[in-house]
């Protein structure tokens, strides 16, 4: 009979324990993050996309070089003897593999993949592979006076490559010319 | 409603017909919309003791069509009767299932004065359609030609043989006490109060959870034997699904087996409902202070207050749902006849002798 009484009473005991217990976790907050809705929470020192400090790099190309996969694809403008801004900062997502070897080896620190800026990048999701070859300027702009001085190099750059190209095309035309020529005699030749 | 069928049977027996077929179509509309509203909710409640979200998509508001969505896609899915099945009782059984959950609904009062059937042997009557559901669920696992099912159909037998016994002993408690069967009066016993009462007045007994001792511990012994009335956790035997493969449904798919949990989750109402009407003052918002319900307004409130505390008690068998883990055979039966069942009586037994000495009101409330 006390046993009998006991298990009414501790049947009764456990159960509400139990729903405690449940009702406790009903209270706490949800741990789901609705992830391409909001974003997860990232830790400190992260190893995201790269972010690159343009005003401080001293173009010392450190990073390109240590890299083991040599995704860090870069050239620089350079106006009067000294590299003035970046043309071509492009890290290749598809070979890079996060070692932190380009943060560790910048002796200005200048180069992050930490979620420093609130630019750090959750995921690399993508149906076209060549997507993930980025061009990290893009997260930091250059500054005003420099941006001026990028695109008259630039321009400059073009009108010397189209002036080549120009060059080199009269040069083929001539060629072509000269070739026609030699065709039309090889021709007469034959003709004969 | 009870008005309208009565006007309508003075226009002759086709309107008479009409009225009838409208409160089936009130009631087949319900026992419809329901289910994917509690199924929402058991989907969300779950989430929410585990710490997860829950369905967040479909509808906008927290996922609250997904379960349209999944009963749109169950309604396309193929319906499959297994080779060896015995096609005529595989047909004929989540219809008969389900209709002993469909028929209770007949005689449940939504407000005062608002049901379709005023029967006098209203608690009687859910008892004995009830009873019903249980040969569709014997049937359904026979016929599937399943040895999975067949066991889940012999448990769930078993089971609700067994429960019979304390839900109907627990739902004689209160009935010592208000003399009538029927549900209406049953509410209307619970907020009876002086002739000359106003809109808000003391009523004579209370809520008949809070009526005696004895009526406590038969709320508490209704509620365990209703769970393992409409198969619900911790006494979900036939349907286990790790270890009997979902029992008596396993060969079911599609509609066929759409209507199994329309009748699972409708009979959780139905319990739930008839709880709240016999132990929880039906319509009465407080337990000892009532308020008339006479005019349409109040009455749309009071369907209002009765609804709330039937999801009220589904939500908490959701709760215990997934609180507790599932019994064994062996401890559901010793539940049911060792202990539910001997101490329905005994409570049964106190309740007469109370009611017998007079003991009418708890000492120091009223």
């Amino acid at each position: 009979m006390f046993t009998y009484m006991r298990n009414v009473v501790d049947s009764l005991r456990t159960t509400v324990k139990g729903m405690q217990v449940t009702w406790k976790n009903l209270r706490r907050p949800e741990t789901t993050v609705e992830y391409p809705e909001q974003l997860v929470p990232l830790p400190e020192g992260y190893r995201g996309i790269h972010t690159l400090d343009t005003d401080i790099c001293i173009y010392c190309f450190q990073c390109a070089k240590i890299c083991p996969v040599d995704c860090i694809e870069m050239r620089a403008e350079r106006v009067e003897k000294k590299f003035l801004s970046w043309e071509v900062f492009n890290i290749d997502y598809n070979k890079c593999l996060f070692c932190d070897l380009c943060i560790e080896v910048c002796p200005k620190d200048c180069i992050h993949m930490d979620k420093r800026d609130g630019s750090a990048k959750f995921a690399l999701i993508t149906d076209d592979r060549s997507t993930l070859n980025l061009d990290i300027l893009e997260y930091k702009g250059l500054s005003e006076a420099d941006k001026v001085a990028v695109v008259k190099v630039r321009e400059e750059n073009a009108k010397k490559a189209a002036e080549k190209a120009k060059a080199a095309a009269e040069k083929k035309a001539a060629a072509d010319k000269d070739e026609s020529e030699d065709k039309k005699d090889k021709a007469d030749d034959s003709g004969k | 409603m009870e008005r309208l069928v009565g006007a309508l049977e003075g226009l002759g027996e086709s309107a008479f017909a009409l009225s009838l077929l409208m409160c089936a179509g009130v009631v087949l509309g319900f026992v419809g919309i329901w289910p994917l509203f509690a199924v929402w909710l058991e989907r969300k409640a779950s989430a929410d003791f585990q710490s997860r979200l829950g369905p967040m998509y479909v509808g906008g508001f927290h996922g609250w069509l997904q379960t349209l969505a999944d009963g749109i896609k169950l309604a396309f899915k193929e319906d499959l009767i297994p080779a060896q099945a015995n096609r005529v009782l595989f047909w004929i059984a989540p219809a008969v299932a389900f209709c002993g959950a469909f028929a209770t609904m007949v005689v449940i009062p939504i407000a005062q004065g608002v049901e379709i059937v005023n029967l006098d042997i209203g608690i009687f009557f859910i008892l004995a359609i009830s009873s019903v559901g249980t040969i569709g669920v014997v049937m359904a696992g026979w016929a599937s030609n399943n040895k999975w099912s067949l066991y889940g159909a012999v448990r769930e037998a078993a089971q609700l043989v067994s429960y019979e016994i304390p839900i109907a002993l627990s739902l004689m408690i209160p009935i010592i006490a208000v003399g009538n069967l029927r549900l209406g009066h049953i509410v209307g016993f619970q907020c009876a109060g002086p002739e000359d009462a106003g809109f808000v007045y003391l009523s004579h007994h209370g809520w008949l959870l809070f009526y005696s001792p004895w009526t406590l511990a038969a709320g508490l012994i209704y509620f365990v034997a209703s769970l393992a009335e409409c198969k619900r956790a911790p006494f979900d035997l036939p349907e286990a699904e790790s270890e009997l493969v979902s029992g008596f449904h396993t060969e079911y798919s599609g509609l066929r087996f759409s209507f199994f949990f329309l009748e699972e989750y409708v009979f959780m109402f139905v319990v739930s409902i008839v709880g709240a009407l016999v132990f929880l003052g039906g319509w009465q918002p407080l337990p000892f202070v009532s308020f008339q319900f006479d005019n349409p307004l109040m009455k749309l409130i009071g369907a209002g207050i009765l609804l709330g505390k039937a999801v009220f008690l589904v939500w908490v068998q959701i709760w215990l749902r997934w609180t507790l883990p599932r019994l064994r055979v062996d401890q559901v039966m010793t539940m049911g006849y060792k202990y539910l069942t001997p101490l329905a009586m005994l409570t049964l037994m106190g309740m007469a002798l109370y009611q017998y000495w007079g003991c009418r009101y708890i000492p120091g409330i009223l």
